[in-house]
């Protein structure tokens, strides 16, 4: 019920956005996210949009992983795919 | 990212082990409350990747699961009695009543529509203005502002064929009563994402400080559980139990203001019946005096049906976190998804489709 997935916003009318997600385009309300922005990222549920994605915060997490799991051998050439994986959270 | 989650596997396998060593417990429960987090978890295999010490139990957090059987039958009733369209979410459709289910009933020919959006039910009545529209509103905060847009998108439209009917219901309460409930011994929540985007962490914040039990809001990845995981052990391995947000780029502390002030502007808190957990106090939301006009309990009135839950079935004691799919008689025999005798069977959140989609055999 819950489900929720990342999409890119590409236009902005009103209170509705042209949003992509998995290289679908699709028409979503933005009334829940009033400064959203052109090209931000948002968490689409049920044809709302209900949270504009942060992506400094999600370095957060990030710093989590680098505090404690650093692979010394790994981490760096990784990050790449690591906010890959991050961009698509919870995509079921 | 593989050795990563090899790390933090071996940091969770050394943590637990300690903890185990120190006698903080012999089997840490952690409940899950969100249906995302419990198809995820069954899906990625995440309980046979952690030690066996650690118990990844589902709770209340698939909102058709906790529809108790009484409201499917009175939106039955309802639209037996009176001509009216009913749009709701796909899942709602296979849920059994006590006689019947939405879907049964659109076989004989009643109007029932499958919506994706809330606003598809109010285009249609704007659209049917000599129709009859009933939103059967469901889900938890991440749902409930969607429907708090919509009707007040009818009020300012001054639409007269537009209705809900809802059984929306709020978290925190739920987890309350939970938590109070002594047979059920939890020591860590995996707290859902979606609802927290809404609400933020302060709504949980009374329940690490009042039960000592680490509360974690998890993202959806396997790598984000596992990161939640682990944040809890080490909660506890520190005696420090507070809410932690694991999911950082999509929930704020402050969650969505604009959505969570929605809510209380057009609901208000109501006493609420929940499958498996029964009546908690100021856990639904039912529409303001402002919004009456709107409220199909009150302009569709029905005498309140005479329910009774399946024989045997035990869906109860799932969303409780009780008892495992697998503890059901008719788990898998007589309830299956193609045939599903409870609640936690016909959503495709529910733990005994996760159970029975992702893990039978095991």
């Amino acid at each position: 019920m819950c489900l929720a997935i990342p999409a890119v916003v590409k236009k902005i009318n009103r209170n509705i956005a042209e949003i992509e997600s998995l290289g679908v385009l699709k028409k979503i309300d933005i009334s829940l996210v009033p400064d959203v922005r052109k090209g931000d990222y948002v968490i689409v549920h049920a044809g709302f949009a209900i949270q504009v994605i942060d992506k400094e915060e999600a370095l957060i997490t990030e710093d989590y992983w680098k505090q404690y799991f650093t692979d010394e051998a790994g981490f760096e050439d990784n990050e790449e795919e690591y906010f890959e994986a991050g961009d698509n959270e919870d995509v079921q | 990212m593989k050795k990563q989650v090899e790390s933090i596997l071996e940091e969770i396998k050394d943590l637990n082990k300690n903890l185990v060593f120190k006698k903080k417990y012999k089997t840490l429960k952690i409940m899950e409350v969100c249906g995302t987090h419990t198809m995820a978890i069954a899906k990625h295999g995440i309980r046979q990747l952690i030690p066996a010490s650690i118990d990844l139990i589902s709770g209340p957090g698939c909102p058709v699961c906790v529809t108790p059987i009484r409201e499917i039958d009175k939106i039955i009733e309802i639209i037996k009695k009176y001509d009216a369209t009913v749009f709701t979410f796909g899942d709602m459709m296979r849920v059994p009543g006590t006689n019947s289910s939405l879907l049964a009933e659109k076989a004989r020919g009643k109007k029932i529509k499958i919506c994706y959006s809330p606003t598809d039910a109010l285009d249609f009545a704007e659209s049917n203005p000599d129709k009859k529209i009933i939103f059967l509103a469901i889900g938890f905060e991440t749902t409930i502002p969607l429907t708090a847009v919509i009707v007040k998108r009818a009020f300012e439209k001054k639409l007269n064929n537009f209705f809900v009917y809802s059984t929306h219901k709020t978290l925190p309460q739920a987890l309350n009563a939970l938590l109070s409930d002594s047979c059920i011994n939890i020591g860590g929540f995996l707290m859902p994402g979606h609802v927290s985007a809404i609400t933020g962490s302060s709504m949980y914040e009374g329940i690490p400080q009042k039960y000592g039990i680490a509360c974690v809001i998890s993202g959806f990845e396997p790598e984000n559980i596992l990161l939640s995981i682990h944040a809890i052990l080490r909660q506890i391995t520190g005696n420090d139990f507070r809410v932690e947000i694991m999911y950082k780029s999509v929930v704020r502390p402050e969650g969505n203001p604009v959505a969570f002030s929605l809510i209380f502007d057009v609901f208000e808190p109501a006493d609420s019946e929940w499958r498996g957990l029964g009546l908690i106090l100021g856990s639904g939301l039912e529409l303001k005096k402002k919004f009456e006009g709107f409220d199909a309990k009150k302009i569709f009135p029905v005498a309140n049906p005479v329910s009774c839950e399946p024989p045997g079935c035990r869906c109860g004691d799932v969303i409780k976190g009780i008892i495992k799919p697998f503890d059901c008689k008719k788990f898998g025999k007589s309830c299956t998804p193609e045939n599903p005798v409870g609640a936690c069977m016909v959503s495709s959140e529910g733990t005994c489709a996760a159970y029975f989609k992702y893990m039978a055999g095991i």
